[in-house]
């Protein structure tokens, strides 16, 4: 039959496609690295004018390249009323943002990237480098690790943390999981 | 095929003349478009209309004679005629119905050259899918990326956002398309016939029109001393979404009206999941709804039309409203707290957009001779896009505005098109056609947040197409395109990142380079296009049809000059402001048979692109806060290739199947070590098959359909930078529709369930897609048309 024919034709035709396509493709990466974050965790209090612990395991199927940690305040949804406050981005509201003293402080702001995982597989980064400074302002910050391979593929890890007065941290290493 | 005969309108128009007779005519359906190639027999002579409906047989002698116009898809013509005079006669031709309702539809009278296939109204109606490119979905080769529940935008082989053209009545659509978070701003239910041309259309439309064209056609001339319309009702679980349109569309004898009004309200939908995983945060979802997705949109449209012999104007206004909410778990950084159920599924809270879009257009056609045609097209559009969260500036020097505080970004974008087209059609079934378009566009900016900058752009353009009918098995066709542009990007200087810069501790010239979010550029471009197709048919049953061109997209202003962290995407974008217009060659074959009950097109392709514009990972991070690495706009070689193949059968009578696979293969070429990826967005293969039964007409119930239906997506591992792994899924469909004839009153009624199963599907070509949120859970959607 003549539909017989022309379906036949048809098949061959995108079989003739399909194997022409699939051959040969480069070695792409588009695997991003994997991140273990250790330290610190979520919800951890830190202390004003101390260092962080910092420790991660990292992991790329080809190469990592760099990663970067910043660092910044985590104080929205306050001080514009507009009746939205179901919807603001408020975790946690620490007891700290509120007092006079607390308000002439500064938000402490980090951005740093270190490039000593460049070209390793795996890695496990740990180090006190980050010092928060002793007049930061009190309350909540997002802790945000990032990390990049070779290829430009991108792993983001981030923590919600706060940032306390001297004595009341909790090392930073505290499990507050869900 | 049966064959009723009705004869809509006969216009005599009897002049006294001599012995030997001549009779003219011409041949058009009830709107008073030509109908090309229709069959018109007078006793033994047989002739056909030509390109511009007409026909001629010269000599006859005069007497009584029976004559037969017949045309596939309309109702045929059998009446007697007295000849003794030189006859004018006009004819208009009734759309067969009964044969348009049937499953396997064969209803292109005349093939085109283009890849093309129409979609009515009905069909949209039938089909609604909560927006008109998700409605579209099941055309071959159409893959809508969506929004949320209730908007989407549409994706050609695997080629979206300014890479294909929305026109509607002749006027391109000019919104947000380059942004991921924006939704097509036009109402499927007021949309009369929607043309889907896949492959080039650039000839014609010029920049943009690379994957393909949507072609919205609202200027159906309505019956002559006519005055109805329709009222539907639409309802879906899914989201409990409830929506209501009315048409309504009157003629007297040369104006026509028409008024459309929809308007749909939705809750937050629903997903088969109760948690989903992002940027390492595991978020909830509570009583499986997507938290603050709930939405509304409100369309306006209304026409006047004249028209008089040859003279038609129509004109045009319409207003398309949407206010969406965003799922503010992952708008920025994951969020916990946000998405606790706040007791309302119906609200739209913050963050959420809203989106105008305002549309004037004229349409003036004049027939200069009956052999030439003049259009001129005037055009004003205004897209107002706003997007809306609470003010959460990470500079502490920043203040919150006065006026409106939670106005994150708004894109401003006046659009004014000017076109003139003149139709030639010379002897021996020559159509000549040129055209000259000219656009402005004008962007303006506000909000606390930057993404992209003020602009301004003209394009002027010129084209020329030739199409000669050879005769019934070959036509060809050829077009040339000249285009020039300029665009005028003003430079935005960001004060508060200085500060905040400075006040890290960077440099001046460090913060000053920052703050410099987009620099005075001013570039133009032109670019020439040429195209060349042919469709054969080689017998009646099996026919070809070719199209191999170049087409060109000039560099938008986001890909020229953005410079900002757009929450929807997460990453820090940067413009370059050195891109090339995107010039690309296109390769297009169908191959279609075309039997009593068995049906099948196959249609490959293949684009190559010397410069696609795509963006990069640049393994520098931002110092902008909450943005990652910044992703440059590059330009590389590209290709994409594919094929679309549907197969339809019927068989014991009352049963269809549809099938339809599709298949994309892409890739960058020659990136150099970087590596040749493929092209984000790509939809993997997949198959959509449909299996339709008809019932014989049972009391009130006529026409009724049941119908099942299954769609198959593939695992897509050839994945872009930045993308993920999408595993395969499937998803399975049912519905009945059938027409309730109540005493005059004849109702549509269409009952349907899609995702019965509540699978939890992931989709390539989501906005939502890097959250991993699923796709819309089961749904059952009701919708019912009334026309009056």
């Amino acid at each position: 039959m003549k539909t017989i024919k022309y379906i036949a034709f048809y098949s061959l035709l995108a079989s003739a496609f399909f194997t022409s396509c699939t051959s040969s493709d480069d070695n792409l990466d588009t695997e991003p690295p994997v991140v273990d974050l250790i330290a610190p965790a979520d919800g951890a209090k830190l202390e004003a004018g101390k260092d962080i612990h910092f420790d991660m395991n990292v992991s790329d199927n080809v190469a990592l390249a760099t990663y970067n940690v910043d660092i910044h305040g985590n104080f929205d949804g306050h001080g514009h009323g507009d009746g939205n406050h179901t919807h603001s981005i408020t975790v946690l509201a620490g007891d700290h943002t509120h007092d006079a003293e607390n308000e002439a402080r500064k938000e402490f702001k980090f951005n740093e990237t270190w490039d000593d995982i460049y070209g390793k597989k795996n890695d496990n980064v740990h180090h006190h480098k980050i010092i928060i400074a002793a007049d930061a302002k009190r309350g909540n910050y997002h802790f945000a690790v990032k990390v990049l391979d070779k290829a430009g593929n991108q792993t983001m890890v981030f923590r919600n943390i706060e940032i306390v007065d001297p004595g009341h941290g909790d090392g930073g290493d505290h499990s507050h999981h869900h | 095929m049966r064959i009723s005969l009705v004869v809509f309108s006969l216009l005599l128009t009897i002049q006294s003349f001599a012995q030997a007779f001549s009779v003219r005519g011409h041949v058009s359906d009830i709107y008073g478009s030509a109908l090309v190639g229709s069959t018109i027999q007078l006793g033994s002579q047989a002739v056909a209309t030509d390109l511009d409906g007409n026909f001629l047989i010269p000599s006859v002698e005069g007497g009584e004679y029976v004559l037969a116009i017949t045309y596939i898809g309309y109702e045929s013509v059998n009446q007697k005629v007295f000849v003794n005079n030189n006859l004018d006669l006009h004819f208009h031709l009734k759309e067969d119905t009964t044969l348009l309702d049937q499953v396997v539809i064969s209803s292109e009278g005349v093939q085109s050259i283009k890849n093309a296939e129409k979609v009515s109204n009905q069909k949209l109606i039938e089909q609604y899918a909560g927006s008109l490119a998700k409605t579209l979905e099941y055309v071959p080769g159409v893959n809508a990326m969506e929004i949320g529940a209730g908007s989407s935008k549409p994706i050609i082989r695997g080629l979206g956002f300014n890479r294909l053209a929305v026109a509607e009545n002749g006027a391109k659509q000019e919104g947000q398309q380059w942004g991921a978070d924006h939704g097509l701003e036009i109402d499927a239910f007021s949309t009369e016939e929607v043309e889907v041309i896949k492959g080039v259309g650039t000839i014609e439309y010029g920049s943009d029109a690379i994957a393909g064209v949507i072609k919205i056609n609202n200027e159906k001339v309505p019956e002559v001393h006519s005055f109805n319309g329709s009222a539907t009702l639409f309802g879906k679980t899914v989201n409990d979404s409830y929506g209501a349109s009315v048409q309504l569309k009157a003629r007297e004898d040369k104006f026509f009206f028409k008024v459309k009004a929809t308007a749909q309200e939705y809750g937050d939908y629903r997903v088969p999941t109760e948690e989903i995983y992002y940027l390492g945060t595991i978020i909830p979802i509570y009583e499986g709804r997507m938290k603050n997705t709930a939405g509304k949109n409100v369309s306006l449209y209304g026409q006047v039309g004249y028209i008089d012999g040859s003279v038609k104007n129509v004109l045009s206004v319409s207003n398309v409203y949407e206010k969406s909410g965003f799922f503010p778990g992952a708008h920025g950084l994951p969020n916990i707290t946000t998405v606790v159920h706040d007791g309302n599924h119906r609200n739209i809270g913050l963050p959420h957009q809203n989106v105008n879009h305002f549309k004037v257009t004229n349409n003036f056609t004049y027939d200069l001779t009956g052999k030439s045609k003049l259009n001129a097209l005037f055009s004003f559009q205004n897209n107002k896009r706003q997007e809306k969260s609470i003010f959460h500036s990470h500079f502490e020097n920043q203040t919150p505005p006065i006026n409106d505080p939670n106005l994150e970004l708004e894109f401003n974008l006046n659009t004014f098109d000017a076109a003139f087209k003149y139709e030639y059609l010379s002897d021996n079934n020559h159509k000549s056609v040129i055209g000259l378009q000219y656009t402005y566009q004008n962007n303006t900016i506000d909000g606390y947040g930057f993404l992209l900058p003020k602009f301004n752009r003209f394009v002027v353009g010129a084209f020329a197409i030739h199409e000669h009918y050879v005769n019934e098995q070959l036509t060809w066709e050829a077009g040339v395109r000249a285009d020039y542009a300029e665009i005028h990007i003003k430079p935005f200087y960001d004060e508060v990142l200085y500060d905040y810069l400075i006040a890290k501790g960077h440099s001046h010239n460090f913060a000053a380079d920052y703050a410099q979010r987009s620099h005075q550029t001013d570039r133009d471009f032109t670019s020439f296009n040429a195209m060349l197709g042919a469709k054969y048919a080689y017998t009646d049953k099996v026919k070809f049809a070719a199209t191999i061109g170049t087409n060109f997209r000039f560099p938008t202003a986001i890909e020229l000059a953005s410079n900002g962290v757009h929450h929807g995407a997460f990453r820090h974008e940067k413009g370059n402001p050195n891109l090339d217009p995107e010039q690309g060659l296109a390769f297009d074959f169908r191959a279609s048979y075309v039997g009593k009950n068995f049906k099948t097109t196959f249609s490959p392709y293949a684009y190559y692109f010397t410069n696609y514009i795509f963006l990069k990972p640049s393994g520098k991070f931002s110092v902008l806060p909450d943005s990652g690495q910044i992703y440059e706009y590059t330009q590389s070689e590209a290709l994409i290739t594919g094929f679309e193949w549907s197969v339809e059968q019927r068989f014991l009578e009352s049963f269809a199947f549809k099938g339809v696979l599709e298949y994309i293969y892409n890739k960058q070429l020659m990136n150099g070590k970087s590596g040749n990826y493929p092209l984000p967005f790509t939809p993997p293969v997949n198959f959509y098959g449909e299996l339709r039964h008809s019932f014989n007409d049972w009391k009130v119930f006529k026409r009724t359909e049941l119908f099942v239906n299954g769609k198959w997506y593939a695992e897509q591992q050839r994945i872009a930078q930045g993308e993920s792994i999408t595993p395969s899924s499937y998803s399975f469909g049912a519905g009945v529709s059938s027409t309730i004839r109540l005493g005059n009153v004849e109702a549509k009624a269409n009952l349907s369930a899609t995702n019965i199963f509540n699978a939890k599907i992931l989709n390539h070509m989501s906005f939502y897609r890097p959250l991993e949120i699923p796709e819309l859970g089961r749904s059952i959607q009701l919708t019912i048309q009334v026309p009056f």
